[in-house]
């Protein structure tokens, strides 16, 4: 699940990513530390670094199409379609696509939202890749790959540059793998302490992860 | 973004893209009528229809061919571009025609075309900074600020980045809109160029242009898609060259 473990342990390209990715405590409520990664924007050689990797891992897959979450997903999908030849979709929150939908609802803490596709963008039988900043609970990406499934489509894989501990132990999500690239960065005052690594492994952080925050 | 043409603006009920449009800056030099007729791209290395003077009539030739090769080349991309872009009626509200670009989204050549015809124009001009505007501007954005060595700075509707911001206000029809735009993603001095996939009154353009240039950065040029000429949103961006790829005409 975790690109260290993947194939990519010991990847100094990982570590740059977490590094380059931004915590903005209590955003956009109290307790939640927002993972921001217009950071990672900013920094070209690291931002090619995340394309990169997704890129070399999804390029020989026969992936057709690369349907990436409005509006985060919109920042790193198209770049990794047009370097492995796949068309992009975007999934919209509703009332944003123009055309004919389809629909797929999911929970939220509070309520439910939802997440659009247009008609006739994705073709049975095509293979799909699905792209997100972050996954948190998987709410989001599982309507995601209900959406693509619904059409016929294979969901090949989620791509994340970031996975919560709430997907700590899961390397599937609805049946589909996931690949992330780190882990949550912590606040730079706040470091792991040799009690707290039990926790932080526990908490599924990436290996990259615990080496920066030791 | 919020679109706001009618359609008592266009004489017949289709819209038509023409994929052969020029579009010149203010400081335009004027150009062979041969190459005024033709898309128009500003870049240092554009070459002439005309061939150099003093050459051999056999490398004149070879040329004057390859010239027009490369203009015929820039024709049939744009023309993929145009066709591959989708008009939706009445939406969001009835009387719009919305130009729909997830249909280019689709077409894996015509979107790689529209990214390397920005990166062409933009390659070297020491640009440092490429601000999309939300969302669709995050589509075409990333792939241009990676390819020509400049980061990436959204620029997004409030209270969405979670940073420290600055606002810009701007009028739609009815009411005002802001945009928004991290502290710091920017520095004084830097070149930036400002992208969307269309440009419609210039409304949200043109905050953007003064978002940036109050923090000191100078805003080399707007690039869009396509651009719906008769809502003269060129106009909104005062002195900020615009550039883009197809027009929407009656």
């Amino acid at each position: 699940m975790f690109a260290a473990e993947n194939g990519l342990k010991g990847d100094p390209r990982l570590q740059a990513i977490s590094e380059a990715i931004r915590v903005v405590p209590h955003f956009p409520k109290p307790g939640i530390m927002f993972q921001d990664i217009t950071t990672l924007l900013l920094d070209h050689k690291t931002f090619k670094h995340v394309v990169d990797i997704f890129v070399d891992r999804y390029r020989d897959m026969d992936i057709s199409v690369v349907a990436g979450v409005e509006a985060r997903g919109f920042m790193f999908g198209p770049s990794i379609a047009l370097a492995i030849g796949a068309k992009f979709v975007p999934l919209r929150k509703p009332r944003k696509l123009p055309g004919e939908v389809i629909s797929e609802a999911y929970e939220l803490e509070y309520g439910t939202d939802c997440l659009e596709m247009h008609v006739g963008a994705v073709q049975p039988g095509e293979r799909a890749l699905v792209i997100d900043d972050l996954i948190a609970t998987g709410g989001t990406l599982s309507a995601a790959i209900r959406l693509l499934e619904r059409v016929g489509a294979e969901v090949v894989e989620c791509g994340c540059v970031i996975g919560l501990p709430e997907v700590k132990g899961q390397c599937r999500l609805n049946g589909k793998p996931l690949y992330i690239l780190v882990g949550p960065r912590e606040l730079d005052n706040e470091i792991c302490s040799s009690s707290a690594w039990a926790d932080c492994r526990n908490n599924g952080a990436s290996l990259e992860q615990m080496a920066v925050n030791v | 973004m919020l679109q706001l043409h009618t359609i008592s603006l266009f004489s017949s009920n289709s819209l038509t893209f023409s994929p052969a449009v020029a579009f010149r800056t203010p400081a335009a030099k004027t150009l062979s009528s041969a190459a005024a007729a033709l898309p128009f791209f500003r870049f240092p290395n554009y070459r002439s229809a005309r061939p150099p003077r003093r050459c051999s009539v056999g490398k004149c030739e070879a040329l004057k061919v390859e010239a027009m090769a490369a203009e015929d080349g820039q024709d049939l991309r744009l023309a993929r571009i145009s066709s591959a872009i989708r008009v939706i009626r009445d939406f969001p509200k009835p009387g719009i025609l919305f130009q729909d670009i997830t249909t280019l989204l689709l077409d894996t050549k015509a979107f790689k075309d529209t990214i390397d015809l920005f990166v062409e124009r933009y390659k070297d001009k020491e640009i440092s900074v490429v601000a999309g505007v939300e969302a669709r501007g995050f589509i075409f954005g990333p792939p241009i600020a990676l390819a020509i060595g400049a980061k990436f700075v959204p620029l997004r509707k409030p209270k969405k980045l979670p940073g420290k911001v600055i606002s810009e206000e701007y009028s739609l029809e009815y009411g005002t809109d802001k945009i928004e735009m991290h502290v710091g993603a920017v520095e004084a001095g830097e070149r930036a160029l400002i992208i969307d996939d269309l440009i419609a009154t210039g409304g949200t353009l043109g905050a953007a242009i003064r978002l940036l240039e109050r923090v000191g950065v100078h805003v080399v040029e707007c690039a869009c898609v396509i651009e719906l000429p008769e809502l003269k949103g060129r106009e909104r961006l005062g002195e900020k060259p615009l550039f883009v790829l197809v027009s929407g005409e009656a």
